[in-house]
């Protein structure tokens, strides 16, 4: 199973344009990362944060709802933000490359 | 013989018995009680105490199952929104609406940064020679010297500024730390906060604890008769910053790595380098200068910087000019080391030189191919890697201030320029990025400055001018990098 792991991680970190990707677990510890120890640790305590924020924001305005997928665009980067029960995943992605 | 001495004679009367009297008493002596005890004359007690904690890491424990599951659901939807993302025309042409060019810098501080306690003629020719904020960028330290034209008989000062809680730097220093030779160059460990490091005139190479206010705070000392230009921390993992390295460049061309004890107590060479010179006929010199074969190119390393994308590669300026792509994994092994302590050729390509002593040397941040190098012929150049030619070159009329990349900006440098302020320049086009008021600023003045931006808040620079001018300056960089699009 850890290999089937690591190739899915591969098969995304090969996708145009991908510069790194961070599995975060439901505490928001990073568990698998592409990126180096002081970027992984910064966006994964504060994308959790903004996932659990935006989650409780699509729940609030409608109880029978849940959040999918979020996808953050900046001047440089888009952050792309998959949220599970028990884990969340983030790619980041340089659509300028 | 004989005497006539008479004793008379005396009777008693006869007695059958004679009755004696008796008295019986008896005394009770005080009850004496006796105890064993044993008694030990000294306690004794057992600790172990390890110095070093083991640090286990702690690994969340991860249900590989459920990822892998996890995974193999979200990966299509991940790939189509990367797919989509990738060829969305959505946001071209898309420009977020910039803050006003005024605001882009605004200098916040001036501070005249003068050795206390010293005559006006010693102040007035103290120099800032160089600045280096902390790890954790509450503190800067400014190292101070005097011009010498040999010997140096001044003491160093450097004063160490902890910034206050509105993050401006107080007027007078938190500390004063003393040296018998002027101090030509500091930098704070990258990790450890309270770690400086740095290398007087006289050559020798200090280790201080600036938090350290009872002792004289030096950590260690490495005496050395060469003369150390410049310095530097490295690691070979950017990623884990293990083990940090202070690398020491010296003018006799050798560059020096140092590795330390964990208290910074000790130091051992960890690897060295020596610069050879180039084989002339490998070096193009510009037409201007004489013929290449009658001048000596000097070695002595001026600057130099590891590259943060391939660590095992740095790049070295010299004296004489040279710009050198090094490598430390496959070194070339030189006669004239110990067994040891070997000496190794580190050179792996040579560059095109600049007419004069290369003052700074930096890689870039964004892209693993490009370096800048700042001459003393007052030019900076862009170089990529494996190309001689510089693939750009900024001209400069005076100032021979070293140029830095932007963070985060691939085209983007900067440097202090001769207006008192910090100026953008494009490597596109090899153009200042605002020059808009130029005219409004008085006269050019011809000053040096070495600029070193916050390392937690890359939009803090500090500027220390060599007139002994301590400035902190807000810059937006990002309102120059739209300028350019």
């Amino acid at each position: 199973m850890a290999n089937e792991v690591e190739d899915t991680l591969k098969r995304i970190q090969s996708h145009k344009g991908v510069v790194g990707i961070i599995v975060v677990n439901s505490e928001g510890i990073p568990i698998k990362t592409t990126l180096d120890n002081t970027t992984t640790v910064q966006y994964a305590g504060l994308i959790s944060s903004l996932s659990d924020k935006a989650r409780s924001v699509v729940r609030d305005l409608d109880p029978s709802n849940d959040l999918t997928f979020l996808r953050i665009r900046s001047k440089k980067h888009e952050i792309m933000v998959a949220p599970d029960k028990e884990f969340i995943l983030i790619v980041i992605q340089n659509p300028t490359d | 013989m004989f005497g006539v001495k008479h004793n008379e004679c005396v009777g008693f009367d006869s007695r059958w018995e004679v009755k004696k009297v008796y008295y019986e008493g008896c005394t009770q002596t005080p009850l004496y009680v006796s105890k064993n005890a044993t008694t030990e004359t000294a306690r004794s007690k057992e600790i172990e105490v390890q110095t070093d904690p083991m640090e286990i890491p702690q690994v969340p424990a991860v249900d590989m199952d459920k990822l892998a599951g996890f995974l193999t659901k979200i990966y299509p939807k991940v790939i189509e929104e990367l797919d989509e993302s990738v060829n969305s025309t959505a946001f071209a042409g898309y420009k977020v609406q910039n803050e006003p060019l005024e605001e882009a810098s605004k200098l916040l501080q001036t501070i005249e940064v003068f050795p206390q306690n010293e005559s006006t003629e010693t102040v007035n020719s103290a120099k800032i020679s160089s600045v280096s904020w902390n790890c954790s960028a509450r503190t800067i330290a400014v190292a101070m010297s005097y011009p010498h034209q040999s010997w140096c008989y001044d003491s160093g000062v450097i004063l160490v500024y902890f910034l206050d809680r509105e993050e401006r730097i107080p007027s007078s220093p938190s500390r004063k730390i003393s040296s018998d030779s002027c101090i030509t160059n500091i930098q704070f460990h990258p990790l450890m906060p309270a770690i400086l490091a740095g290398s007087a005139h006289d050559g020798t190479i200090l280790i201080w604890n600036v938090q350290d206010v009872n002792n004289d705070s030096v950590l260690s000392k490495i005496s050395r008769t060469d003369n150390v230009s410049c310095m530097n921390w490295m690691t070979l993992d950017h990623v884990t910053m293990d083990i940090v390295f202070l690398v020491t460049g010296c003018l006799d061309g050798t560059i020096t790595m140092w590795r330390f004890n964990n208290s910074y107590t000790c130091a051992n060479v960890y690897e060295k380098y020596k610069i050879k010179p180039p084989v002339m006929s490998r070096i193009k010199r510009s037409k201007s200068r004489r013929s290449a074969n009658s001048v000596e190119i000097g070695v002595g390393v001026t600057c130099f910087e590891f590259s943060r994308h391939l660590p095992d590669m740095f790049v070295v300026g010299t004296e004489g000019g040279l710009v050198i792509q090094c490598s430390t994994s496959k070194p070339i092994k030189l006669k004239g080391g110990t067994e040891t302590d070997p000496l190794y050729d580190p050179v792996f390509q040579h560059y095109d030189p600049h007419d004069g002593a290369v003052v700074n040397v930096q890689v870039s941040r964004t892209r693993n191919d490009m370096f800048l190098t700042t001459g003393a012929d007052l030019q900076t150049r862009i170089y990529i890697i494996g190309q001689e030619e510089p693939a750009r070159v900024i001209f400069f009329n005076s100032s021979v201030n070293p140029h830095y990349w932007v963070p985060y900006e691939k085209h983007l440098i900067y440097g202090y320029g001769m207006h008192k302020n910090i100026e953008v320049y494009n490597v596109k086009t090899g153009k200042i990025v605002d020059r808009r008021d130029i005219a409004e600023k008085s006269r050019p003045l011809f000053t040096n400055a070495v600029c070193e931006i916050n390392p937690k808040k890359p939009n803090i620079v500090a500027v220390g001018i060599k007139e002994g001018v301590l400035e902190l300056w807000m810059i937006s960089w990002g309102t120059y990098a739209n300028i350019t699009d």
